[in-house]
């Protein structure tokens, strides 16, 4: 199958095809076109899925207002990256969790693919994912940014993530007082 | 290749944000917690530091006096320690100690509960002799407060003491039945009467008949949707709602004169029953949607008996955690070793029963006859039945009807131990890490050690 890889400007004046083409044209919310095979873009994305089926995909490039560019060729390059390759076993929920649901681990591929983007890009790239219902690019995106909180302290989260305290000092001494049992080191 | 200048921060919706930290172990949570109130609202509002998960199987051995966790190797129950003490209840993570203690393994939070009131004859004239069972109703996804609740046994069963006529054609259990109810909330002991709606089990006297040897055999309770069940003598089922003071005998699903295991599992409150001469298993759910009308629905029967595997210690890989990680001077080393040895082995997916771990089965009915074999619990998330058949721990799958292999449900440590060493009792064990423990809270240092 002929995947293209999403070039936005260079699709921008491309001529729609006939209408049993196997790809979809995306645009993203700053007007660039990317087109991703059907494929593969009905099997990860929920929303997609929903779309081709209803029929409301639009030839001259389906609007995704929610989505930057940058997020838009992410998941392009995702979808056309996952159509390429071969599930292996690992997809299989491989790690015991602290918690009830077992998560599937991210292959060797996803793990770089989601490794090689900036934090922004990374946030931006989550949402993206939810708001198509990508369950597995969530699953691993949301996988490198659990990874990216482990060990570290209120305060190094709040620097990594770029989010601000909220709490008044008191109340921060009050949530602390409630965990007791998380806090004897410090 | 970040610049942490340019970086506009995380903001993310809350089911994402739930999806991230959805999979950090419980230290991870406690930080995200203080990081902002959005965090908070979401690890609070998911309730991620509940209960949610099956950390292991707290095991107590025959004379031994303290418990011990049973668990897969690499299954995060990070400084949980066990107590020191027998273990009387286990409700929702919260443990019920010997001596009146009520302890948070995972929080390492303790209190004290006063000793509760002697246990007084609850019907006039007939004399309580044997100890009553005690309790725990802890649900943290409601409240931090918890209750216990003493449950006094049928009158005279299993000793000498002859009642009067009269006594043994009382109706049991009476209406009102007097408990002793200890709520963390008033940090006293209070006698609660609980009026019966429907029918009593039987008489004293019916009660009597009851032939089942009274060996140290352990009955569970399970608190659920704010009803505290009880497994009582002669197996009948004491639905107590501490509501409206009100309870309910739930007769078991069939008559035998043999002891159920009841159980907290998937889909509510169930009765499981293994036929000792030929190992079929039935198991039963409790349909309790309304009041009125309470019945049990087989959920599985097993047909012929189970067959169980032979016994084989290539098997399995569950293990006991160390018994007290806050206790430098533990003599257990042998096992700690033995703990740390088995971490390194590769993780197998949680519950695959696909996986080669179930073990084949032998047919070899003289050997099956032979081994003893106790149910010990439910999974409380999923429908597994956890077995203790001679010196071997098992789950088996009611979905699959396979039978799984978890490894020694003894301590290596304690082969050389010539007196026969039995499971007494069996609690799953679901780690709670939030709240302290209202009321007379004390550090674990205030707490009586184990010899």
């Amino acid at each position: 199958m002929e995947v293209d890889k999403g070039k936005g400007e260079a699709e921008e004046t491309r001529k729609v095809a006939e209408a049993d083409r196997d790809t979809v044209t995306l645009k993203s919310s700053d007007g660039k076109l990317f087109e991703v095979s059907k494929e593969a873009a009905a099997r990860l994305s929920t929303v997609l899925a929903g779309m081709i089926a209803g029929g409301s995909i639009d030839d001259n490039g389906t609007d995704l207002k929610q989505i930057g560019s940058e997020a838009l060729e992410n998941v392009v390059d995702y979808c056309n990256k996952h159509a390429n390759s071969i599930p292996s076993a690992a997809l299989i929920s491989s790690s015991i969790s602290f918690n009830t649901a077992p998560f599937k681990e991210p292959e060797e591929w996803e793990r770089k693919f989601v490794d090689r983007l900036s934090h922004d890009a990374l946030f931006d790239l989550v949402e993206a994912a939810n708001f198509l219902g990508m369950e597995r690019l969530l699953d691993v995106t949301c996988h490198k940014i659990s990874e990216m909180m482990k060990g570290k302290s209120p305060d190094q989260i709040r620097e990594v993530f770029n989010i601000k305290n909220d709490y008044t000092k008191e109340e921060l001494e009050e949530i602390r007082q409630e965990l007791a049992w998380a806090f004897y080191d410090d | 290749m970040v610049d942490d200048e340019e970086a506009r921060g995380l903001l993310l919706p809350d089911d994402v944000l739930a999806a991230i930290l959805r999979r950090l172990s419980p230290w991870d949570l406690a930080a995200c917690r203080c990081v902002c109130k959005q965090w908070r609202d979401v690890v609070n509002g998911n309730g991620m530091l509940l209960p949610r998960s099956l950390a292991g199987l707290v095991l107590s051995h025959g004379n031994i006096r303290y418990a011990r966790l049973f668990a897969r190797p690499g299954v995060d129950h990070g400084d949980q320690c066990m107590p020191g003490g027998a273990v009387l209840d286990c409700c929702n993570g919260l443990l019920l100690l010997d001596g009146y203690w009520v302890r948070n393994p995972a929080t390492g939070a303790s209190a004290s509960v006063p000793e509760p009131p002697y246990a007084s004859p609850r019907v006039e004239g007939m004399g309580c002799l044997i100890d009553q069972d005690a309790f725990l109703a802890f649900d943290p996804a409601a409240s931090p407060h918890y209750e216990v609740f003493l449950i006094p046994p049928i009158p005279c069963i299993g000793n000498s003491v002859v009642l009067a006529p009269a006594m043994l054609r009382l109706e049991w259990p009476p209406s009102p039945f007097v408990l002793s109810v200890f709520s963390s909330r008033t940090g006293a002991w209070e006698e609660r009467a609980f009026g019966r709606q429907g029918e009593a089990a039987g008489t004293v006297a019916d009660m009597q008949q009851d032939t089942r040897d009274f060996l140290d055999l352990y009955r569970h309770a399970e608190y659920w949707q704010g009803i505290l069940y009880v497994h009582c003598q002669t197996n009948y089922l004491m639905r107590i709602s501490p509501s409206d003071s009100t309870y309910r005998v739930i007769k078991p699903p069939v008559d035998v004169n043999q002891e159920y295991l009841l159980g907290k599992s998937e889909k509510g409150i169930y009765y499981a029953l293994l036929e000792d001469d030929c190992f079929r298993l039935r198991v039963w759910i409790l349909d309790d949607c309304s009041c009125d009308q309470i019945e049990w629905r087989l959920r599985h029967d097993s047909g012929q008996g189970l067959a169980f595997p032979t016994p084989n210690s290539d098997h399995g890989n569950w293990v006991f955690a160390p018994l007290y990680s806050d206790d430098e001077s533990s003599d257990d080393d042998e096992s700690e070793e033995e703990y740390e040895d088995e971490e390194q082995v590769e993780e197998e997916p949680e519950w695959d029963s696909d996986d080669d771990s179930i073990i084949p089965t032998t047919n070899d009915m003289v050997e099956q006859s032979s081994a003893f074999t106790q149910m010990l619990a439910f999974h409380p998330y999923k429908e597994i039945v956890f077995f203790g058949r001679s010196s071997r721990g098992l789950a088996y799958h009611l979905s699959s009807s396979k039978l799984e292999d978890l490894g020694e449900v003894f301590p290596t440590k304690w082969y050389h131990i010539q007196t026969y060493i039995y499971l007494r009792s069996c609690f799953p064990y679901t780690p709670c890490w939030m709240g302290e423990l209202p009321r007379s809270f004390q550090s674990i240092q205030d707490q009586p050690t184990s010899g």
